[in-house]
Parts: structure tokens; C-alpha cells; sequence
């Protein structure tokens, strides 16, 4: 079945008040809103309660929703939100600075099963440790890029980046990059053309 | 699959491509034998490909969190429930968060002054070692070896003056009742062994129990002792040394003697009349050996005089000279022989 088929007809399930579509939708992105809220919060527990909030309010709003025909992508941004509002209010009670350098969760590293023994180089290793120095948001790119598979609208849409924003994050990334990787040009370049790439959409 | 002409591919373009990385993350059959027919055609953008497979080898490396145990089906129970009972769970987090706050930092203030007002300070000496011990009130104990002196951690806070003891020390309490005629119950100082109790406004005397034996030495002022056993007790004065058998509890004084009690304090040893055994088992309470005598007889000597005590050596070379015995340590044993 075309899976934007399934989602606009259990979606609509959801909206004409079908609990069962509520546990379909849970059981279907449970484990992608996991994941993207660990790399977010990092604590389970309050991945669990932004969870928790998301679907009960999917619930509560169910009439006044909007068809959707991306039930992931929907739900991806509404868990930003809702991780976005808790934080807010966290940082009422523990005084923590609500800024949009939070730490985004994605370590690169060689010993993953992506990687071969016999690929492990120099190269290898430098871009990796490049990568590791990117900012929590061009993380958060990257993980949605190619993890979550959005595309750049959607990514923009959901990380709400605006043109002046990303101009300041880019510049830091390259100044960041160009430290670290003084010594090997190629992959500079390499690196920074993709870098360009990442941004190109929002310019 | 739609087939671009992806010999003209640059890196960046690679990784744009949404087959291409269908094939890196997922690595289907079809997909691979593509891309290895693909290669193997020697394309001029070869190396691009590379690099954009390193690289988006590497952006995918980032491992997976793992889920606690039954997370999933939990977790869904929960909202279910919260739906049932049509409440927000985010408004009984808060309250459940800040509740919980104050009722757990009550529950710690409680516990600290639970804990504040039963535990007790402790301190302890080893096998040759005196302590000089300031209680929070001014008194000054001396804690001799192979001895515990405990007191309430509250000790100034409840104005109740009581140690415990075992062993042996030297108390110098400080007086603080100005009025003899109406003492309040912070005024009065308690020291407490097995077997005896003994009360006093501000004195300096001398407590030891060892083998089964309280003594009392009082060496100024004025201490009432009571054996905890038989509620005998006793109005002492300056110069007496009261004892009370723990077994039985019965208490005998002595109206001289408090200054040979108290004389450790000073590192000597004044004996009068004293046997040699009496010596050698407070030297074993002291140091934390076993001494052996291959004479017994030499046991019954009676000995005058002061000895130093200050160190194991000392006493013992002392020793070997008064009784003309030839020292051997054999870890803790020591062995006395006639020369």
C-alpha cells in the first residue's frame, strides 16, 4: 500500500475520534519520536513525558486537526514543539538558559556497522572528528536529512530556521571546521561544499 | 528506480540523491548489485562516490537509543489512562514534580534532624595510641588506648552532658552550675560505663573498665557513682578510687590511690604494692599483646615505684630489668624469661 495513502486514511480515523487509530500511529513512530527526543532531551523520562503530553493533546485537538498525508513528519514537529515548550518551562523551575544551542545527541564515530575495518583511515577519522564539531542544529539537520529522510522544506518547517539564523550558524561551523581541519585541504573543501549544500535551500 | 546519469555526480550530489542513499543505509540486494556494476565501469566521478560514501557512512553512524524495558506498551497504557480520566498529563507532572520536591526535601530535613539528634560521635582509640578529645561544652577528655568514647551528635544542642565509655580515659569537666543549691540539667556531666554511672557538676577524675573492673579515680572535686547493677552508690572525694565488680555489681572504695589511677596521663606508671600481672595485664589492654610469663611465680611479685610508659619499649626493657627476664616478640605474643 502507498504508505501516504495508509496516513491520510488513518489520520482520518484519528479525526473522527477512532482510539484504535491512536495506537496505530503510536506503534507504527513510537520508535522514531524515541529516538529524535533522546537526541534532544537525552533523559528518557522527560522523552517519555513529552511523549506523553504529544499524544494525549493529539487526542484532546483531534477536531480541530488538519488532514495530513505525513503522519511522521507531523508528529516529528509537533514532539519539537512540545520538547521546545518543555524546555521553556524547565528552564522557569532550574533557571536553565531556553537558548538553541542544546546539546543534539549524534555522536559519529567509525565503530558503527556502516563502517568496514579496512576504511578506517586518516580520512576516516578527520571527518568524523569534523563532523562531532558541527553545531547541535546542523546535527539536527543531518539527523533529519538522512535519518529521518525530510526534505529540506520539512526540515526548515519543523527546525523554524530563518535565513539570519543560519547565516550566524553556518559561519561558525566553518570558522570551527577550518580550525580543525588545517591540515587536510581536501577534505576541507570537501566538507564545506556539503556544508553549502545543507544551507543552499534556505538562502 | 529512476536511473540518473550520475557519471557526472559530484560528492555533493551523491549525497542528494535519495537512491543513493537508500543504498548506503539499507544496503538492499538490487541496490548493491547496481552500484558494484556501476563501479566497476570505472567512472570518472569515481572518487566522488567515494567520498560521498565515507561520508555518509559516517552520518549514519550514530547509534540507536535503546529503550528501557516495556517503555512502549507502558507508556501507551498511560496515555490511555490519562485519556480515561481526561486530564493533561503535563499539569499532574508539574504538581506531581513540585509536590514531590517539597515533600522530598522535608523528608530530608527530617531525616538529618532524626539523624542529628540520635547518632551518636564516636571516637576510638588503637592498641598504643591516646587521643586529647575537646567536648563540645569545654570539658577535655583523654582517651587512653584500646578505648571508645561516645557522645550524643547534639550534644550541646539538647544541654544534656552524657558520654559512654569503654576502656579507659581522664575526664576534666567544666563546671558550669553557679548555684549549688539549684542545679539545671544541663549543669550536670554524666559518664556512663557497662557498669557504672558516674555524676558530677565540674571535677577532674579518672575512669577505667577493663577485665570485668569499673574504677573510679577522682582526683579534684566531688563525683557521685552509682554501679548500674546494684544501684549501690557513693559520695567520692578528692584522692578516693571507687570500685565496682561488673559481674555483681558491688562497689568498694578506696580512700587513697587516685593519683596512681590518673598517673597514665603523665605516661608513668605508679605502682604500689601492685603485682606484676596487674603490670603486664594493663600493658595487654594498652599496647594490644599477649604476655607470657614462663614463670608464674613471677606474677606474684609486688612492685614500687614509677615506670614510663610512653612507649612499648620503654616499659617493657623497665620490665626485663625489675624481673631480670629476657625479652622474645613473636608478633603479638610476648614471652618473659627467666634469665
Amino acid at each position: 500500500m502507498n504508505p501516504e495513502l495508509s496516513d491520510t486514511a488513518l489520520w482520518s480515523r484519528l479525526l473522527n475520534g477512532e482510539e484504535d487509530a491512536l495506537d496505530q500511529i503510536y506503534k507504527v513512530h513510537f520508535q522514531s519520536l524515541y529516538q529524535y527526543g533522546m537526541r534532544m532531551l537525552h533523559q528518557e523520562d522527560e522523552v517519555k513525558d513529552c511523549l506523553h503530553n504529544l499524544f494525549i493533546k493529539l487526542w484532546e485537538n483531534r477536531k480541530t486537526l488538519n488532514p495530513t498525508t505525513q503522519i511522521r513528519y507531523y508528529l516529528l514537529a509537533a514532539l519539537r514543539n512540545t520538547i521546545v515548550n518543555h524546555r521553556t518551562k524547565e528552564s522557569k523551575y532550574e533557571k536553565v538558559e531556553a537558548s538553541d544551542e542544546y546539546l543534539f545527541d549524534l555522536n559519529f564515530t567509525l565503530e558503527s556497522a556502516y563502517i568496514r575495518k579496512e576504511e578506517i583511515n586518516q580520512k576516516a577519522v578527520q571527518l568524523a572528528a569534523a563532523m562531532n564539531q558541527l553545531t547541535p542544529r546542523q546535527k539536527e539537520i543531518i539527523y533529519l536529512k538522512y535519518f529521518e529522510e525530510l526534505d529540506y522544506s520539512q526540515i526548515a518547517e519543523i527546525m523554524d530556521l530563518t535565513t539570519k539564523g543560519t547565516y550566524k550558524l553556518s559561519a561558525r561551523a566553518l570558522d570551527a571546521l577550518r580550525e580543525i581541519m588545517k591540515v587536510d585541504k581536501t577534505s576541507l573543501v570537501l566538507l564545506l561544499l556539503e556544508l553549502n549544500k545543507l544551507h543552499k535551500w534556505h538562502i | 528506480m529512476t536511473k540518473h546519469n550520475y557519471t557526472t555526480f559530484t560528492t555533493s550530489d551523491f549525497l542528494e540523491d535519495p537512491d543513493f542513499l537508500r543504498y548506503v543505509k539499507y544496503q538492499l540486494p538490487e541496490d548493491r548489485l547496481f552500484w558494484e556494476n556501476w563501479q566497476k565501469a570505472q567512472p570518472q566521478n569515481l572518487a566522488a562516490f567515494s567520498d560521498a560514501e565515507l561520508q555518509l557512512r559516517i552520518m549514519l553512524s550514530p547509534k540507536p537509543f535503546k529503550t528501557s524495558l516495556h517503555l512502549e506498551e507502558n507508556l501507551l497504557a498511560a496515555i490511555h489512562q490519562s485519556i480515561a480520566k481526561g486530564h493533561r498529563k503535563i499539569k499532574i507532572s508539574r504538581q506531581k514534580y513540585f509536590w514531590a520536591g517539597g515533600l522530598a526535601a522535608s523528608l530530608i530535613l527530617a531525616l538529618f534532624i532524626g539523624w542529628f539528634l540520635n547518632s551518636t560521635v564516636s571516637i576510638h582509640t588503637a592498641f598504643g595510641e591516646q587521643k586529647k578529645i575537646a567536648l563540645p561544652d569545654g570539658s577535655e577528655v583523654i582517651l587512653n588506648a584500646n578505648s571508645t568514647l561516645s557522645y550524643p551528635r547534639a550534644y550541646a544542642w539538647k544541654e544534656n552532658r552524657v558520654v559512654k565509655l569503654e576502656g579507659e580515659a581522664y575526664f576534666k569537666v567544666k563546671h558550669l552550675n553557679h548555684n549549688a543549691a539549684h542545679i539545671k540539667a544541663g549543669e550536670l556531666f554524666k559518664a556512663e560505663t557497662r557498669t557504672i554511672e558516674v555524676q558530677v557538676l565540674g571535677t577532674t577524675f579518672n575512669i577505667k573498665e577493663r577485665r570485668g573492673m569499673a574504677h573510679v579515680a577522682l582526683v579534684e572535686g566531688s563525683v557521685r557513682v552509682r554501679a548500674v547493677k546494684t544501684g549501690q552508690h557513693y559520695q567520692m572525694y578528692p584522692g578516693n578510687v571507687v570500685q565496682v565488680n561488673s559481674r555483681n555489681g558491688l562497689l568498694t572504695v578506696e580512700k587513697r590511690g587516685s593519683l596512681q589511677q590518673s598517673a597514665w596521663t603523665d605516661g608513668r606508671l605508679i605502682v604500689n604494692q601492685t603485682t606484676v600481672n596487674e603490670i603486664l595485664r594493663n600493658f595487654e589492654d594498652v599496647y594490644g599483646y599477649q604476655v607470657i610469663l614462663d614463670d608464674p611465680a613471677l606474677g606474684q611479685k609486688k612492685i614500687d615505684g614509677s615506670i614510663s610508659i610512653k612507649s612499648e619499649e620503654g616499659l617493657l626493657f623497665t620490665l626485663s630489668h625489675i624481673l631480670n627476664v629476657n625479652i622474645q616478640k613473636q608478633g603479638k605474643v610476648i614471652y618473659l624469661k627467666r634469665r
